[in-house]
């Protein structure tokens, strides 16, 4: 008995097993949990945090790390409802968007020519995001939307395509692109190269600095994404929509297997992550543990799963 | 490190031509920061008014604590994230207690619940070597968390402020017209000054942030010594947190998620202490964050808002960050 | 010289998982004396030093100190028994100052209530042991402002400062340049008239005649020679270091020679090399050697395109080139196996396969981006042409072992069809079986046309392997010379 255990490859299957162990509990606990209302909700949650993840996951794989995902989601809202104002709807989303691709690329530039360490750029950005929004907003909340606008965007956020929310369509498309990217492209190889060995990469001919503005221009796209998704559902330029969501980028990218120290990891663990703390969050509200206690607990996880990460590096 | 360099360099003191790099290095941010008063007293006409000296320094005087903290963390080649929330914390922590009506028991509650979360933070870093930032950020979300979670977001009110005096006249009463935290602030400072330079465990701390694999080699027992650097700064957060409660005499859960982990880091870094560690002392810290809050006094006589001001002190902390990095290269 | 040896290792056994790195060794030190050990790497130096520092406990056998057993269990106790070590990694704290450093973790403290450090006392301790090593250091300087040699004139001092009986030096020399060996050598000197016992390893048998005074060879975690100095000589080091002549480890054999394919003309880069100009042809193995300091690999990365180029012409196949980084270098058909395999060349967390390919990803594009199918066989090609032991392509490059790694290296760039491979150091580290297939390859490599140019501070390897030989001394050539030419006096002249 004790050998079949030690056969099965926990690094592998560890986390799909307890994701599946989880909701059986969480069913238990309370049978709402699995209705197909419940679950879709909590799937277009996972979503959103999936493309996140992902981005983060660029940046982890490169062997650096993106702070600044959470308040450039919260200027890409505000710019968002802003620009839709001007622009209309399409035009004014892809703006918005632009405006989270350009604090990537100052990341990249930063961190790629310049040589300035990744936590230290993307926390210094963080604050100058953050800043910028908030000098912008005044830190209130924008609802300046005709009602037109208001209904195309909502579909984003909150519409259907059949019974799966738009949120889910995009990311699963998004997802497979990504990860074909990262596994049957040189940009994707280049990127596991450099976080692996970035003089070794250089000495292989790769342009590592490009590569890097490449990688912090996809980590801060996609949190724009997220932060899309999330302002066309609340239809409103929320300036801290992002602060609780950078915690749980970098915790859902580890928790499913990336390393902290690059090299390590991709998309499908990027799902993982993101699904089993999505699912676990909802778990706990339908549960009836209170908002504060979950974020500790949420929290706890996070590190744990770091510590794990740490300690599987080093042996 | 070419050894042909350094020779050259060598070879330039020994004949006499000055090295304007070394001063610059050591004192120019004392010039700076003296200039900068002399440049926002002429723009700005209430500036030099001893009451408007007296408020900042006030203000000031809080964060100064949290500021000693993360002048350890940093000097020993790490970063606590974590400040914001451990001063919340702390705060709910005191507040608790002396609206059950016992303000001195807060206030070891207080400095506790500071120093314990410092000590997990310290552990986690030292035993299991997990990375300080990760940590660190982990417990700012998790203590954070807690604090709301405790009042379920309220803010804990209920203290009576006639039987709190003392407890009150920390944070607001004045001794010969100088504010009693301001005093309590400066001691604080001595404190921790001989701490860093005339103890073994300040001589330690430094070689930790110097070379933390030669540190080790010599002796230095990394887990405890991590320990105790997270605890002191959880501690320093334990005070600002007590005292801010004992000026408010209310505990708000939010108090420390404003600028104090931006003024913390920011403080160190612009006062000119490595940010890698190693070199730097905590007089450095406070002519930092005497610049930072200056600044801000200066922008805030002019009319600007507060939103404003965050991002000139975050773009301000950013250039030093740059300048510190490049200039170790 | 005492006749009572100060340290005795008797059988000493030590036992790793899966390897025996020491076998039952016997060895003496005595007070005065510089007692030389060589041997390849692997051989076991490090693991005994280890052991007499404190860091490992031995298996089977004793340890004698000053006449009585002892056991070192722990690197203080080897303080404690006046035995330290000088790594070659200097552990010294750059930021702080000599004195601090001298003292770390021994300050010396003074007052009642509360414990003060006494820098006074540090400062003037430190003075008196600078002095004593005649050299005219600050003990208030900074360490990161002192040149590098001073460092480990520093790190000497603080194991003096600390230890005084047994002295190790584990490859002093690896960062020196040569004055700054010859001030080592004459430290070293000074030390053993005083009467410490001085260990000192290297794998440089260049240097060892003019310190030693006992020399013991280690092969295989035993030792297999140990005599005073005057009755050794390189070659029976040598011999007794690899087991049997060198005449059979150099598979050298001649070729017919094609047309020149590169050509340097004046190549210099300041602070590292000047005037820079040799050719090369198709066919040929050209070996650059010289000491420590003679930037062979700067020179090395600047034609590869990882080294700034002040002035000077790169000329391939008769046109003149510009490299300007590794891609042109790669784009032009020159292959690099950098001398810091770990540093430069390997992937160490992905594959076999992927590290056989990274030079070449456009090489593997198909209609749907990477073809992984692509990459295996590529890898499992090259991976019998070269006989790379390794249980499949797709395992992890950091668990084969160092020779097999360099071949991955070489997969590497003859899969980018380099016609000239640049190998630095390419036996650095291997065990001598693997040293054996390497050398076989290069040959093979270029009867087959490639043009090859070999760096190496290995005389021997040198000599044993190339076409024709340049010397190289501190960034200028000083010699070239012709296979026949050459000989051990002429390359070790030119390169000193």
């Amino acid at each position: 008995m004790i050998r079949t255990i030690q056969k099965i490859e926990w690094d592998k299957y560890g986390l799909p097993l307890a994701f599946v162990a989880m909701i059986i509990v969480f069913t238990l606990i309370n049978p709402a949990f699995f209705s197909m209302r419940n679950m879709i909700q909590t799937t277009r949650q996972g979503a959103i945090l999936f493309l996140i993840v992902s981005g983060q996951t660029f940046a982890l794989l490169a062997r650096g790390i993106d702070l600044s995902q959470g308040s450039v989601m919260g200027l890409v809202s505000v710019a968002t409802i802003s620009s839709i104002y001007v622009f209309g709807t399409y035009l004014g989303s892809i703006v918005g968007l632009l405006f989270g691709a350009l604090c990537g690329l100052v990341n990249g530039v930063l961190i790629g020519y310049l040589g300035i360490p990744p936590i230290l750029t993307t926390l210094g950005m963080l604050f100058v995001a953050l800043g910028a929004e908030l000098v912008y907003t005044g830190g209130v909340t924008l609802t300046n939307l005709t009602d037109i606008d208001q209904v195309r965007l909502f579909w984003f956020g909150g519409g259907m395509i059949g019974p799966v929310p738009v949120p889910v369509v995009f990311a699963v498309i998004i997802g497979l692109l990504l990860y074909y990217l990262l596994k049957c492209t040189s940009f994707g190889r280049q990127v596991y190269f450099i976080g692996t060995n970035v003089d070794a990469s250089y000495m292989v001919g790769i342009r590592v600095k490009r590569v890097i503005v490449l990688v912090y221009i996809l980590s801060a796209l996609l949190a724009s994404l997220g932060a899309f998704f999330l302002t066309a559902r609340l239809s409103m330029g929320f300036p801290h929509l992002g602060e609780a969501w950078l915690v749980l980028a970098i915790g859902g990218a580890v928790l499913g297997g990336t390393s902290v120290l690059g090299g390590k990891g991709g998309i499908w663990q990027a799902l993982l992550g993101a699904m089993v703390i999505v699912f676990l969050d909802n778990g706990l509200i339908v549960s009836g543990v209170s908002s504060f206690a979950r974020e500790a607990i949420i929290g706890g996880v996070i590190i744990f799963a770091c510590l794990a990460s740490v300690i599987k590096g080093k042996s | 490190m070419n050894s042909e360099d350094s020779k050259i360099q060598l070879q330039q003191r020994a004949a006499g031509s000055v090295n304007w790099g070394f001063y610059w290095e050591r004192y120019g941010i004392f010039v700076v920061f003296i200039i900068l008063l002399i440049l926002i007293s002429i723009s700005v006409p209430n500036f030099l008014s001893l009451n408007n000296f007296l408020n900042v320094l006030h203000t000031m005087a809080f964060v100064l604590f949290v500021t000693y903290g993360q002048t350890l963390v940093i000097l020993s080649g790490g970063m606590d994230l974590s400040h914001g929330s451990l001063v919340s914390i702390s705060c709910m922590a005191a507040a608790a207690l002396a609206a059950l009506g016992h303000p001195w028991l807060g206030l070891l509650a207080g400095l506790s619940t500071g120093a314990f979360c410092g000590l997990i933070s310290g552990a986690i870093i030292g035993i299991i070597r997990l990375n300080p930032i990760i940590t660190t950020l982990g417990m700012l979300y998790i203590a954070g968390g807690l604090a709301l979670y405790f009042t379920d977001g309220k803010t804990i009110v209920g203290i009576d402020p006639e039987k709190m005096q003392d407890f009150h006249f920390l944070a607001e009463g004045e001794l010969f017209h100088i504010p009693f935290v301001v005093i309590l602030a400066f001691v604080f400072l001595l404190l921790t000054h001989i701490l860093l330079r005339h103890t073994r465990f300040g001589n330690h701390l430094y070689a930790l942030g110097g070379n933390e694999a030669a540190a080790e080699i010599s002796g230095i027992n990394f887990a405890r010594m991590k320990i105790i650097i997270f605890m002191l700064s959880g501690l320093s957060c334990g005070i600002a947190g007590s005292l801010l409660c004992a000026r408010m005499l209310s505990g708000e859960p939010r108090v420390g998620a404003g600028t104090f982990l931006l003024e913390s880091i920011g403080a160190v870094v612009v006062g000119g202490n490595d940010i890698f560690g190693g070199t730097g002392n905590v007089g450095r810290t406070l002519i930092g964050l005497g610049i930072l809050h200056f600044l801000g006094n200066a922008l805030n006589l002019m009319g600007i808002s507060t939103f404003a001001q965050q991002v000139v002190v975050g773009v301000v902390v950013l250039l030093f960050c740059y300048i510190g990095l490049t200039r170790n290269k | 010289m005492k006749s009572e040896p100060i340290l005795q290792f008797k059988n000493i056994i030590k036992r790793f998982p899966g390897v025996e790195a020491l076998k039952g060794v016997d060895l003496e030190f005595y007070e005065g004396e510089v007692h030389i050990l060589v041997g390849a790497n692997g051989a076991g130096k490090s693991t005994l030093v280890k052991i007499l520092a404190g860091v490992y406990q031995p298996d089977g056998g004793e340890i004698h100190f000053a006449g009585k057993p002892t056991v070192i269990r722990t690197p203080e106790r080897a303080l404690e028994l006046g035995i330290s070590v000088v790594y070659q990694n200097f552990n010294l704290i750059n930021k702080m100052d000599v004195g601090q450093n001298i003292f770390l973790n021994r300050e010396p403290v003074r007052g009642r209530f509360l414990k003060r450090i006494d820098w006074n006392r540090i400062y003037s301790e430190t003075g008196a042991i600078l002095k004593k090593l005649h050299v005219d250091i600050d003990p208030k300087a900074r360490i990161g402002d002192l040149p590098v040699a001073d460092h480990q004139v520093v790190e000497i001092a603080k194991a003096l400062s600390v230890s005084s009986r047994v002295l190790v030096f584990d490859e002093p020399t690896s960062s020196l340049s040569t004055q700054e060996i010859d001030e080592l050598f004459s430290r070293i000197l000074a030390l053993r008239k005083e009467g410490v016992a001085i260990l000192y390893i290297s794998h440089r048998l260049e240097e060892i005649n003019r310190i030693g005074d006992r020399v013991t060879v280690f092969r295989d975690g035993k030792m297999v020679g140990t005599e005073t100095m005057d009755k050794m000589n390189v070659d029976n080091i040598i011999k007794l270091m690899l087991g049997r002549d060198i005449e059979n480890i150099y598979p050298w054999r001649p070729r017919q020679l094609g047309e020149e394919v590169l050509a340097v003309e004046g190549l210099a880069s300041p602070k590292a090399f000047t005037d820079i100009s040799f050719t090369l042809r198709k066919g040929e193995i050209l070996g650059i050697t010289g000491l420590l300091g003679a930037k062979r690999t700067e020179l090395a990365h600047a034609i590869f395109g990882a080294f700034p180029i002040e002035s000077g012409r790169v000329i391939y196949k008769g046109k003149a080139v510009n490299i300007r980084s590794p891609g042109d270098a790669i784009d032009i058909a020159i292959g690099l196996l950098p001398e810091d395999k770990s540093k430069h060349g390997m992937f160490s967390l992905l594959s076999v396969a992927n590290n056989i390919t990274s030079a070449g990803l456009r090489l593997l594009r198909g209609i749907f981006g990477l073809s992984l199918k692509t990459e295996r066989e590529v890898a499992e090609e090259y991976s019998k042409k070269l006989n790379i032991q390794t249980p499949t392509v797709m395992t992890l490059i950091e668990s084969l072992s160092g020779g097999n790694q360099q071949k991955v290296m070489l997969a590497k760039s003859l899969f980018t069809n380099s016609e000239i491979l640049i190998f630095d150091e390419p036996t650095k580290g291997i065990d001598v079986g693997a040293k054996e297939e390497i050398y076989s390859l290069m040959v093979e490599l270029a009867s087959g046309g490639k043009a090859i140019v070999m760096i190496s501070s290995e005389i021997p390897e040198i000599l044993g392997m190339s076409d024709r030989i340049i010397v190289m001394k501190e960034g200028r050539i000083t010699d070239e010379m012709s296979r026949e030419e050459a000989n051990q006096e002429r390359v070790l002249e030119a390169a000193l």
